[in-house]
């Protein structure tokens, strides 16, 4: 797969179910372990939920463009938004010993992924990059 | 998504299946409210059909945790699929709530 699957999904929690089944097809085709594939799942849910939430500000009529690709063993998951810029390094994960509702999303991802970038060098909003080593499970057959 | 059993003693078993996210989790929320509101303090989630867990999910389980614990009362989870248990580790819920294998091993310690 050295040809990215792209989407592009409007900022609104219903499209985030399509998001969920194209890479949840594309991780089985590539033969991930369910639970990594689940977790993987769940960090690219959690940033499109950031994104609609802080980003977009709850705006639901904007752009997310979603592409995923497979390097070697690496699968790359770039999102990009165009709403408001957060400065990455004001990001925080919770204290986990803090026992609250809420605020765990980016946990998430920084625990789950093996790299994540926020860019900001642009005009407007941001470009979110996740990768996650699938390793040996990683099926060629599907590339 | 929810089914309530009496499950005697005074325990009360509520089997949850599917998504447990902002949605769904603010459904358990409403519904672990109503149980409490009625005296019905100690609480038991079979998570065995939860197949997808996300923040928004974690963080109903812990305001469910809240509402119970402010009346007095408490919540033991049971039958956690191996995604939702290992999400549950990684942001150490699992030290806040105790978890069984089975409801009869949460009846047992309720009683």
């Amino acid at each position: 797969m050295t040809i990215p699957v792209q989407l592009t999904i409007p900022s609104h929690s219903k499209y985030l179910c399509l998001v969920r089944k194209v890479l949840t097809h594309l991780l089985s085709n590539h033969e991930a372990p369910e639970d990594v594939a689940r977790k993987i799942v769940l960090c690219v849910d959690e940033a499109c939920s950031n994104i609609i939430k802080h980003g977009y500000g709850g705006n639901c009529d904007c752009p997310i463009e979603i592409s995923f690709q497979l390097e070697n063993d690496e699968f790359i998951i770039k999102i990009r938004d165009y709403g408001k810029q957060c400065d990455a390094s004001q990001f925080k994960s919770r204290d986990l010993e803090d026992v609250k509702p809420g605020g765990l999303g980016l946990f998430f991802i920084t625990e789950i992924m093996d790299t994540v970038d926020y860019c900001t060098n642009r005009e407007k909003g941001t470009l979110l990059t996740m990768v996650k080593k699938l390793g040996s499970h990683v099926s060629g057959a599907a590339r | 998504m929810l089914e309530i059993k009496d499950e005697g003693g005074g325990s009360k078993l509520l089997s949850l299946s599917g998504r447990l996210d902002a949605n769904t989790g603010k459904q358990l929320k409403e519904k672990i409210q109503g149980m409490v509101d009625k005296d019905d303090k100690r609480l038991i989630l079979n998570l065995s059909g939860v197949e997808f867990i996300d923040s928004s999910g974690l963080g109903s389980l812990v305001a469910c945790y809240r509402l119970a614990s402010k009346a007095g009362g408490e919540i033991r989870l049971c039958c956690l699929q191996e995604t939702v248990r290992s999400l549950m580790e990684l942001t150490r819920l699992h030290r806040l709530f105790e978890i069984f294998d089975d409801p009869e091993a949460a009846q047992e310690n309720f009683s």
